[in-house]
């Protein structure tokens, strides 16, 4: 996994620090990777319960095997949560077909923001800012997000090129990325540090 | 994988939109764990996708061609109905989100994009076998009915694959069911897992929901790579959905 780089999070201390039982470091931990995991659980998975209690699985599987030690490659840290992640979501998914149909709740719920205070604000900031979106460049976010079609396809559809397309998607989408501040709260000004050997 | 790829191949996108091949997922998903500008990008995409979706505007890209084929019709209907009663007042348009029926919201969930094929290089290959390439380049650039009509013809269960889907994609439904169940009931191939959520989600399409349902609970079962995908939209179906026959 590339991009360990910048000021903050050493992968290796961290572990050892967690280890040697330091509640601080645990919350760094925490604090680093709550949103990389949010962000894969909710890719793999729309239903908002189930994506909460996977996030607390998840979570909880990896602060016990730190605490334990049992992270062989300390450096490859981040590749080790991701591990961790996609297996307790696939674990989660067996202990759900076991439990079933009672414990299925309601899908299609695409819409509703969160329970969480902060992801509900997100999505009305994110509401208003995609209404002064351009009419196209609405429609290309749609075209591309919803409905998964390649800027080739939606050039064809709205009668621009490929490129335009690209360039109309990318600053829409970063426009939002500005105005909606991930990264502006909690720890996600920390990075992981590589070591050099 | 690395930012290049990711824009290069518009992988954000598919990923949001679920299409993206297994392979390509994890590999994005690996990256964005490590990348924040990638992360943030997810976060963001996510965000948006989820208003976008609460205004309908997905329902209403996918409605478009249609209602492209009828603007000569509906600007008579328009033009006509201006002419007897005059414009429409305001209170009387169409409203911006329009009610969407259950039934549509299912013939969604059937749909598909086709599986991304990548060809491989074959040493000897005979005769059938440099025809499946010849088969593929229609699928490729989006001529299902070609394709089907040309894979059928050729043998083993990388064209059987093919052939459910591109039929499917074509509109012979029916006969992708059954070329797709074939293919899942050859064994153990690697196509299986694939070809079974597939199948489900025609079946979803054709409106056989206990079927789909059965088939998807199977993926689930069997631990696939698949599993997430047909948990994903096992959970969209029906609820009331009685066992199937």
């Amino acid at each position: 996994v590339e991009s360990f780089s910048g000021q903050g999070l050493d992968p290796i201390a961290v572990c050892e620090r967690i280890i040697q039982g330091d509640r601080v470091a645990e919350t760094e931990f925490f604090i680093y990777y709550e949103r990389r995991v949010r962000a894969f659980v909710a890719g793999r998975t729309r239903d908002r319960q189930m994506a909460e209690e996977v996030f607390q699985d998840i979570m909880v599987a990896l602060l016990c095997t730190l605490r334990e030690g049992r992270v062989r490659e300390p450096e490859m840290l981040t590749a080790y949560v991701y591990g961790v992640a996609r297996n307790q979501l696939m674990e989660h998914f067996r202990k759900r077909l076991r439990n079933r149909v009672e414990s299925i709740p309601e899908g299609m719920d695409f819409a509703a923001p969160h329970a969480r205070h902060d992801e509900s604000e997100r999505f009305h900031l994110a509401e208003r800012e995609i209404a002064k979106l351009d009419h196209e460049d609405r429609r290309i976010l749609s075209m591309t997000l919803v409905d998964g079609m390649k800027p080739g396809e939606i050039a064809i559809t709205l009668r621009m090129t490929s490129e335009v397309v690209r360039q109309r998607k990318s600053r829409a989408l970063k426009r939002l990325v500005a105005k909606l501040g991930f990264g502006s709260r909690s720890g996600t000004s920390l990075r992981l540090i590589q070591k050099d050997g | 994988m690395n930012c290049e790829y990711v824009e290069q191949h518009d992988i954000l996108g598919s990923y949001m939109a679920g299409t993206l091949a297994d392979e390509e997922r994890d590999g994005f998903e690996e990256h964005f764990f490590g990348c924040e500008q990638c992360l943030q990008e997810v976060e963001a995409a996510r965000v948006a996708r989820e208003v976008l979706l609460k205004r309908g505007a997905g329902l209403q890209n996918r409605r478009r061609n249609w209602w492209v084929a009828g603007i000569p019709a509906a600007a008579a209907i328009f033009f006509g109905l201006w002419i007897w009663k005059g414009p429409i007042p305001p209170s009387e348009r169409l409203p911006e989100r329009l009610p969407v029926p259950q039934k549509q919201s299912y013939d969604l969930l059937g749909r598909f994009d086709p599986p991304a094929y990548r060809p491989a290089t074959l040493r000897g290959a005979n005769k059938l076998a440099r025809s499946f390439p010849v088969a593929m380049k229609f699928y490729s650039s989006g001529n299902f009915e070609k394709a089907a009509a040309s894979l059928k013809s050729i043998p083993g269960v990388e064209a059987q694959y093919y052939l459910g889907i591109s039929e499917v994609l074509s509109g012979d439904r029916r006969n992708g069911i059954t070329d797709l169940k074939k293919v899942v009931a050859a064994g153990d191939n690697p196509y299986r897992s694939e070809a079974r959520f597939y199948l489900g989600k025609a079946l979803v399409g054709s409106g056989d929901f206990p079927a789909a349902k059965l088939e998807f609970e199977t993926l689930i079962t069997e631990k696939s790579e698949w599993s997430p995908q047909a948990a994903d939209v096992l959970v969209q179906l029906p609820k009331d959905i009685k066992p199937a026959q």
